[in-house]
């Protein structure tokens, strides 16, 4: 419970954090945040209590927890650094041309 | 089991990884693996869909690794799930790629070809992946392949300060809906216990619950965002002109219809059969006729000649929505439903068909003048007579002109909104008188008088690469216009019974012994002409109501006689206007009287379009706590 | 092993140290500290995916959440600005 509370708070925190900050590497983290929310709840879905690691070598017997969710955290975490290289790279484009990395500074395009 | 399905993204990812190695070696070597990659593509997929035909449109079901140890009672395995659908948005995937791949051979010259070559087979890769599986993580994965390629590619041109903003705006906001997408996907699998979507759809038939309802307004609202659907369309008009034309073709003619087919698949395949889904229709036909009349009226007011392609892509996609969302309210007239979605499956194809010719052939003016402000293209017709032939060709099949493919899909989305809802109807045409407005711009602009920039540059048709793709483009849209049902009997309408039928989407799980019976599945339906019924009352309703709209905008146009200032630059062909000094213009005049008619709407549009990041993503969490709010908590 | 309730007290621990650091990191005017303090978080993170016996993902997130995205983050802070505002 306290797991999913915890995911579910970092999810909010991270889209908060997007909303409010204008620093546009400060969304990029809040981004990260927010994703991280996102694994946290797919581990705590596979946990089952009491379980052990999902691995089989030197496997005694006893519940496992669910290998499926961390099969695909293991995915979107590499997803996840992916697009964060991708955006920070972005970012010192921006500044290269802006000299700022406020938002609200990145206004040229409009209308 | 055949290797049909996986065989396409095979042959994409390995040119993607070759190219960069080959290049190294030859140029020529790694252009024609390029080739090779792209044009072979279009054979394998209409090689699947003739084996899926051959057999009766029965989904085929394609697992990677091992089918055992549990049969189908478990599925844990990443599996690829064609039907007719699939294989139809498999088709138009391929073929628009290859069409612009050759293109780009030309075009992209100057650039650094080495990662472009990379970027664009990974993008096709993703996209091809996204229609054809039938896993939803893996539907995830082949997203962010997409939208990462994507996001660099816009970003492509990096030495120019557009490219970087816009690539910016479009990446942030395209990750936050990937999160929330990501997040939906972990509800439902906490829901359900699996991924593959044909499980999901029967569980949900059998016990929906409120999560997996949360799930969908996440997963709606991410594919939404992505396919670029008011009020989260904003990324859009910035994104597609900055990339170069040849992607902003595959942009706006793919990378958004790919969005917007996951969140067809998910809702009708998914969801559609377990509760009463009339709310959500609902919410989609709203925003997809907000799209009509926000795209296509901001289309006529831009100067940049592919802002203005993008912003008539918001509005074109807001037709396609409009159709899915009828079909997906029930008690629809059934006519009326059927006609809905074929009539947005046959749009979605004739506008990736429309607007990839368009973009490549407005790019290739853009290359040769080295301007986008229409203003300045005057009287190029002469100079580029092909490429002028082919962009006005496409401006008249998006304006749904007679003779070509968009007319037929729009009249047959006229019919079903039509009778669905007369105001609906009245939004579809009035959609169509706004695009007519901005893409006669064109028109003026393209045969009007020589501009100096047109003389000085004298620029020429291109080369052989880059004619033949928009003259097989342009060929394909006249064809479909000529004999729409080629494509309507061929390939539409099994399209549009594989998204009206679930249960055959869910027939090849085994549940527990034996095969899943498919409850629900609605009357198969009679096989109904292109052109629908023609219901008198309801349409003179219609027209009643876009008479109604025509008068208040007529009324609001301004009375009496301007002379000529700034806004008619554009038809004076750039030209300085003290030689004009004489010409004026009356209030009746349908550019000027209109541009004055609608100029408070257009002015408080414009200020929502401010640029500003922060209020885009605002935007998102909005439609996402709507959608929330509207139909996961009932 | 462990009795339950230390359990439940050690992840209560590490859980509210993940929200606090993310917290900070956030509110955090300056950058360079708060792509230290988002480290911080995802080593806590990695701990807590320990925690719910999933070793592999916890190697993951070390790795790539506190070593990869921090030294990004953090080249990216010394081509642009370290200081919000």
């Amino acid at each position: 419970m306290m797991v999913y509370l915890t995911a579910f708070a970092l999810i909010m925190l991270g889209i908060a954090g997007m909303l409010f900050r204008r620093n546009l590497l400060k969304i990029i983290m809040a981004l990260s945040v927010a994703d991280s929310g996102a694994y946290l709840l797919l581990i705590a879905i596979g946990y089952r209590s009491g379980g052990t690691a999902p691995i089989l070598t030197g496997y005694e017997g006893g519940p496992m927890v669910d290998p499926l969710p961390q099969a695909l955290v293991l995915t979107a975490i590499v997803i996840g650094v992916c697009v964060l290289i991708m955006a920070v790279s972005l970012v010192v484009n921006v500044y290269r041309h802006y000299g700022t990395l406020d938002v609200s500074e990145l206004r040229r395009l409009r209308g | 089991m055949s290797h049909l399905p996986i065989c396409g993204i095979v042959v994409y990812l390995t040119a993607a990884f070759l190219t960069p190695l080959l290049y190294k070696a030859h140029r020529r070597v790694a252009e024609g693996v390029f080739l090779a990659s792209t044009l072979s593509n279009p054979v394998l997929q209409t090689l699947l869909i003739l084996e899926l035909s051959s057999n009766s449109w029965k989904p085929i079901v394609y697992t990677l690794g091992a089918a055992g140890p549990y049969e189908w009672t478990y599925p844990i395995r990443i599996v690829l799930e064609v039907d007719a659908l699939s294989a139809f948005m498999a088709l138009i995937v391929t073929s628009i790629s290859a069409a612009v791949a050759l293109f780009s051979i030309g075009y992209m010259e100057e650039d650094g070809l080495q990662k472009y070559y990379t970027l664009f087979l990974l993008l096709d890769a993703g996209m091809l992946g996204m229609v054809l599986t039938g896993d939803l993580f893996n539907l995830y994965v082949f997203l962010e392949i997409t939208s990462i390629s994507s996001y660099a590619l816009v970003a492509f041109r990096k030495h120019q300060w557009e490219a970087v903003e816009a690539g910016m705006k479009y990446m942030i906001m395209g990750s936050l809906a990937s999160t929330i997408i990501l997040v939906s996907i972990a509800l439902l699998y906490g829901e359900y216990g699996t991924l593959t979507m044909a499980q999901l759809g029967w569980q949900y038939r059998h016990h929906p619950t409120g999560m997996a309802r949360v799930a969908l307004a996440g997963l709606l609202a991410g594919f939404l965002m992505k396919g670029g659907i008011v009020p989260v369309h904003m990324w859009l008009a910035d994104a597609h002109p900055a990339a170069p034309s040849t992607i902003s073709a595959l942009l706006s003619g793919l990378v958004i219809k790919v969005g917007i087919y996951s969140a067809a698949r998910i809702a009708y395949s998914v969801f559609w059969m377990g509760t009463d889904v009339r709310l959500l229709g609902w919410l989609v036909v709203v925003v997809g006729a907000a799209s009509i009349i926000v795209g296509n009226l901001l289309a006529g007011f831009q100067r940049d000649i592919k802002r203005l392609l993008a912003y008539s892509s918001i509005g074109q996609v807001g037709y396609v929505v409009t159709g899915l969302g009828i079909a997906l309210i029930p008690g629809v007239n059934p006519e009326a439903s059927r006609a809905a979605l074929d009539g947005a499956l046959f749009h979605l194809l004739n506008h990736a068909v429309l607007k990839a010719m368009l973009f490549l052939s407005v790019g290739a003016i853009v290359h040769s003048l080295g301007t986008r402000d229409i203003g300045y293209m005057g009287g190029i017709a002469k100079r580029m007579p092909l490429t002028s032939a082919v962009v006005l060709l496409g401006a008249m099949g998006i304006i749904g002109a007679p003779p070509l493919n968009g007319f037929v899909s729009k009249w047959m989305l006229y019919e079903a909104t039509a009778i669905f809802n007369p105001i609906i109807g009245a939004i579809a045409v009035l959609g169509t008188a706004f695009s007519t407005v901005a893409y006669g711009r064109l028109f003026y602009a393209l045969l009007g008088r020589e501009s100096r920039l047109v003389a000085d540059r004298s620029p020429r048709d291109p080369g052989l690469w880059m004619s033949v793709p928009m003259i097989f483009l342009a060929a394909a849209s006249v064809l479909f216009g000529i004999l729409p049902r080629i494509p309507v009997v061929g390939l539409v309408r099994p399209a549009r019974a594989a998204l009206l039928s679930p249960g055959s989407y869910t027939s090849w799980l085994k549940v527990a012994g034996g095969i899943l019976s498919s409850p629900n599945l609605p009357p198969a339906g009679q096989p109904i002409s292109v052109f629908g019924s023609w219901v008198p009352a309801v349409f003179l309703l219609v027209f009643a109501i876009s008479i109604a709209f025509f008068l208040l905008i007529r009324n609001l146009s301004a009375s009496g006689v301007r002379t000529v200032g700034e806004g008619v630059k554009a038809f004076l062909s750039g030209e300085d206007e003290r030689d004009f000094e004489a010409l004026q213009l009356p209030g009746t005049s349908v550019v000027w009287g209109f541009a004055e008619a609608v100029k408070s709407l257009v002015n408080a549009l414009k200020r929502e379009h401010s640029g500003d990041l922060t209020v885009y993503l605002f935007w998102l969490i909005f439609l996402y706590a709507v959608l929330i709010l509207l139909w996961g908590g009932a | 092993m462990i009795s339950v309730a230390a359990q439940m007290v050690i992840q209560g621990i590490v859980l509210a140290g993940i929200f606090l650091t993310a917290l900070y990191a956030l509110l955090q005017k300056d950058l360079l500290a708060s792509a230290l303090m988002l480290a911080a978080m995802s080593l806590l993170m990695s701990l807590e995916f320990y925690l719910l016996q999933a070793p592999d993902v916890a190697i993951a997130e070390a790795a790539v959440g506190a070593g990869v995205s921090t030294l990004v983050l953090v080249l990216g802070i010394r081509k642009t600005g370290r200081w919000e505002e």
